[in-house]
């Protein structure tokens, strides 16, 4: 058995080698010494043929048990030696930049009218869409705005060859959707109207609106202004207040205009909301029984009541943008703050 | 409109301080929209809406304040007298309507021997809160009563009216008129005018002319007040584009109550401040009684549209403040006088607004509906908006950013994009040029959107857009309305201390392409070469399902990029997703996951220039089946250190069975198979 005390002689010396080794180079040269091709081990297991044959078994296993422990311990020895010469060569400065992952960024007209929709759907309304290329009749004639007459001034219109127009405000799709079905009905639309107006930092010939509305049977005013005054929170945060002035929209009788506390200033008066504690923030009103009577709604069966509100304007007071034509430039230095 | 506080106090006594007085307005629906200050005096800038015709008065505004706060209105007498028949006698004004319906009243009177001159203090003063400047005491005084009573007068030098008498007719073709803002303007007749004798010496309702006007010399006046048609006026003033302070008042309908009363009114201060005498009497032509109108309200409607229940007596307490006349008649029902300023006011829904007015939108409470259940357009485009939505979210969490642009494109972009204009959608009054077509499709909104950016030095850019086009529909007139997605990619990736900035190309769009596709669960597409218009030969691809088309992409060639102002290299999508939305499938259904180790084997050879990527994986799909997982390229290397015309590959295939343990062997063996495949059919070389 003089192979099994070579054995562990090879073992001793391997062990004290690679444990005293310092340093990568030194174990490599043992892995060639011990375990290499002609290595210490190797030798030995050559010699295996002068083994009797009873005691090939015990040897062998013996041989590949030393293999591996010798195997082991000079990849763990490795590992610490990588890891010190990572600390010594790679970089440890935790306050160089990280490595930033753009994400993408919504337009932030496309975010707010999102954010408006969900308000309006969690509440049960359901969205749907209405064309923006329109006939005269919906865009005027079925919600009561007469020809020639002052009212239709405020809504100058771009008409195309054909005899359609663009749609100045998104109140069509009171008058699409109520053609088509019967009520009740809970409905917000969003989408772009057009009027002819020089672009400047606050007039755009095309921006978008949202329109909802609701029709029933006992539908009331009060009913509008729970609707509201809920989204306002919603939207504009808890301590928001509201207000409703009476004014004027051919489509809708009594009609509304309805103001926010200004949440720049609270209420103070300042820059944004022209020292007034107030911002304008939507037209409402119940609608009108006329509008009714072309969709051929019995006017005395039915209430209801719509609104309608420019995601732009929403958009520019709720981030504190100055000048519309920001969102149609699309200077990605503009969308990345979104 | 501006209205001076000092002037409305001649009507209601308040002692209201000037905020509580703009918030009463404001809340009634006179909104004050600013206050300046005027010599002491403050002078409040209000919105009349369009239907509120009779606040376009110091009157009209006195009459909604006290009406808001319960206080008295104070008229002068003056103003109180409606109604006068008299035809023309001796030395009164001569006047002939030829045109009733363009002028069913006018109302003249001749004043003799007044002193013309500067006016006193009081009037300068006052027109100045109105913003108007002093002219002389006859015009100031006729701006004065308009202001005060919202009927528009007007004054002519008696002596140079030929003939000394006033016609109203159309003018007739030919005839023109220098007005007293010293233009002259053709007229035609469409148009109403005041004449004398021989000419026109007004354009009715909007301005008077120049040669008839009250000048220093003027010895005897002939005052006019008078009722013009509000579509006429309108017409003409839009024809001309000429507007004033009468046109702004007799296109939203005078007071027909208010016509003699606002001469009287004038009448009585020229005679204070000009001197002067009434010449014969007032003729009025076409002055009839004024018959109030009656509109009966069902007292329950109130309730129905409003939410609350006020008593009948306090309804017709608030209507009196209005000077709305009610009597109860029968059960639940009142009948209204209607005052004649108030034309607004037609049926019953317009008196439950003045209820709500006058009552306080604030006072009334707010409530949430129950809830509506049924809901039968709930499949109006079903889906479509959470689909975008997802869509959205997918291209955002991919890196893109958001664009929205108009939708109304130039001629030069539809021609840099080779776009015919015969089916375009044709603006009948654009603003500008730029904005003359519908867009049929979204590139060239993108490309402008990446010229824009790339001139303003920010070059990495990663941007889609997701919106309508509009295209001529299969009927006449038809337009049809499609959600298109373009993509739009260029620059350089984000450099750092550890991995270098390298140029945006092709195959990032195609893999944003790819990514978004799945994401949407979209996996039968396939996506070919395609030859096209913008894009650039060889560098275009096309994405097809089942044989259509859905969408291309590529990059867009370099002169058609100049064209907007583009000198980098872009890369562009155009996808139909009006049809993909059809193709997104977002059921996601578990797939159990792999049961057995996979086993990886990289193949490297060298290929023909001419061998595509497609080819090669198409061998490898065919030859491997359902036992290879992934194919992916890990290298590919043209150059020096190999022959031309010959590219160096390096695949990495992932083996696995769903069955078993894939034994080397098994692998060894498809592997190879493989490799000899790709050398017979391909003519490669494996290295």
């Amino acid at each position: 058995m003089k192979l099994l005390e070579k054995l562990k002689g090879i073992e001793k010396a391997a062990i004290k080698e690679i444990i005293d080794g310092g340093s990568l180079d030194e174990m490599e040269k043992a892995r060639v010494k011990y375990l290499g091709r002609k290595g210490a081990l190797t030798s030995a297991i050559k010699n295996m043929k002068h083994v009797a044959k009873k005691d090939k078994p015990r040897v062998g296993k013996l041989i590949n048990e030393l293999k591996q422990k010798m195997t082991a311990l000079i990849e763990e020895k490795e590992r610490g030696f990588r890891e010190q010469e990572q600390v010594l060569f790679e970089n440890n400065d935790a306050t160089l930049p990280g490595i930033k992952r753009e994400v993408g960024h919504k337009h932030p007209l496309i975010k707010t009218m999102e954010d408006i929709i969900d308000i309006f759907v969690r509440m049960g309304f359901k969205s749907v869409d209405s064309p923006e290329v329109e006939t005269d009749f919906y865009n005027f004639e079925a919600l009561n705005i007469p020809k020639n007459h002052p009212s239709k001034e405020t809504f100058h219109t771009f008409y195309v060859e054909g005899g359609k127009l663009l749609r100045s405000q998104t109140s069509t799709a009171q008058i699409r959707i109520m053609e088509k079905y019967k009520p009740p009905l809970q409905v917000i639309h969003a989408g772009k109207v057009y009027r002819p107006d020089a672009v400047d930092a606050s007039h755009s010939f095309m921006f978008y609106q949202i329109e909802g509305f609701m029709v029933d049977e006992g539908i009331v005013f009060s009913d509008l202004k729970g609707v509201l005054e809920k989204f306002a929170k919603e939207y504009f945060g808890q301590d928001v207040k509201m207000r409703f002035r009476p004014h004027y929209f051919p489509f809708t009788e009594p009609s509304a205009e309805v103001d926010i506390s200004c949440f720049i200033c609270e209420g103070k008066g300042c820059r944004v909301c022209s020292y007034k504690g107030w911002l304008e923030i939507l037209g409402a009103g119940m609608v009108n029984p006329r509008v009714f009577e072309f969709v051929k709604y019995d006017p005395s069966k039915y209430t209801g009541f719509a609104f309608g509100m420019g995601i732009d304007r929403i958009s520019m007071l709720k981030h504190g943008i100055d000048d519309i034509r920001l969102f149609y430039e699309n200077d990605v230095r503009f969308l990345k703050q979104f | 409109m501006r209205v001076s506080l000092d002037w409305l106090k001649d009507f209601v006594e308040t002692k209201d301080s000037l905020e509580k007085i703009q918030q009463v307005l404001t809340m009634t629906g006179l909104e004050v929209t600013g206050v300046v200050e005027v010599e002491g005096d403050s002078v409040m800038d209000i919105e009349i809406t369009p239907n509120r015709a009779d606040c376009l008065s110091v009157l009209g505004v006195a009459r909604e304040l006290a009406a808001a706060t319960g206080k008295t209105l104070k008229i002068p007498a003056s103003v109180k007298k409606t109604y006068m028949k008299q035809g023309p006698g001796r030395g009164g004004a001569k006047i002939e309507i030829q045109d009733k319906k363009g002028c069913p009243r006018y109302v003249g009177c001749v004043i003799k021997n007044v002193k013309v001159g500067p006016s006193p203090k009081w009037l300068v003063t006052r027109l100045n809160a109105m913003g108007v400047r002093s002219i002389n005491n006859i015009v100031d005084i006729t701006n004065y009563a308009l202001f005060e009573t919202g009927q528009p007068l007007h004054a002519f030098d008696l002596d140079k009216l030929d003939g000394k008498r006033i016609v109203i007719r159309r003018a007739k073709k030919g005839e023109d008129i220098v007005t007293i803002d010293g233009v002259k303007r053709e007229l035609d007749p469409t148009m109403l005018v005041i004449a004398d004798k021989e000419r026109p010496v007004a354009i009715a309702g909007i301005m008077g002319g120049k040669d008839t006007e009250i000048s220093e010399g003027t010895k005897h006046v002939l005052l006019e007040s008078a009722y013009f048609d509000p579509i006429v006026i309108r017409k003409t003033q839009r024809q001309l584009g000429l507007a004033s302070e009468s046109s702004y008042r007799f296109e939203r309908g005078v007071d027909p109550g208010m016509i003699l009363s606002a001469s009287a009114r004038a009448q009585e201060i020229i005679k204070n401040e000009a001197g002067g005498r009434l010449s014969g009497t007032v003729t009025d032509v076409g002055g009839k009684r004024i018959k109030e109108r009656e509109i009966v309200l069902e007292l329950g409607e109130i309730p129905r549209v409003l939410g609350i229940d006020i008593p009948s007596g306090n309804v017709m307490e608030l209507f009196n403040r209005l000077d709305l006349k009610s009597i109860k008649k029968g059960k639940g029902k009142i009948v209204v006088k209607v005052p004649s300023y108030r034309q607004d006011l037609e049926v019953g829904i317009d008196l439950i607004e003045e209820v709500a007015r006058l009552y306080g939108y604030d006072n009334m409470p707010a409530k949430f509906p129950a809830l509506i259940k049924d809901k039968s357009y709930e499949e109006e485009k079903k889906g479509q908006v959470f689909l975008e939505k997802e869509a959205k979210r997918v291209l955002c969490s991919l890196g893109m950013n958001e664009i929205v642009t108009y939708t109304l494109t130039s001629r030069s972009s539809m021609e840099a994009l080779g776009i015919a204009f015969d089916n375009l959608i044709r603006l009948v009054n654009p603003l500008s040029s730029n904005q003359e077509f519908m867009r049929p499709g979204l590139l060239s909104e993108m490309l402008e959107v990446l010229g824009w950016n790339l001139n303003r030095k920010n070059t990495l850019l990663q941007l889609f857009e997701l919106n309508k086009v509009y295209l001529r529909g299969k009927d006449a007139g038809e337009i049809q309305e499609k959600m298109m997605l373009s993509l739009g990619m260029c620059g350089a990736t984000n450099g750092n201390w550890k991995d270098k900035s390298r140029d945006i190309d092709f195959f990032d769009l195609k893999g944003v392409v790819e990514s978004f596709l799945r994401a949407l669960g979209i996996k039968d597409y396939t996506l070919e070469t395609a030859v096209s218009f913008i894009f650039k030969d060889k560098m275009s691809a096309q994405i097809k399902i089942g044989g259509r088309v859905y969408g291309v992409f590529g990059e867009v060639k370099s002169e058609i990029a100049r064209k907007f102002d583009i000198k980098e290299k872009v890369y562009v999508a155009d996808i139909d997703m009006e049809e993909l939305f059809k193709r997104v499938d977002l059921k996601k259904r578990f797939v159990p996951l792999p049961r057995y180790p996979s086993i990886k084997r990289d193949i490297s050879m060298l290929a023909d220039d001419s061998v595509s990527a497609s080819s090669i994986f198409e061998v490898i799909k065919n030859e491997a089946r359902d036992l290879v997982r992934s194919i992916d390229v890990f290298d590919l290397y043209k150059g020096q250190q190999i022959e031309p015309g010959k590219k160096s590959l390096a695949y990495t295939l992932e083996y696995r069975s769903d069955e078993k343990t894939l034994k080397d062997e098994e692998v060894i063996e498809i592997h190879k198979n493989i490799q000899e495949t790709l050398v017979k059919k391909l003519n490669v070389q494996i290295r």
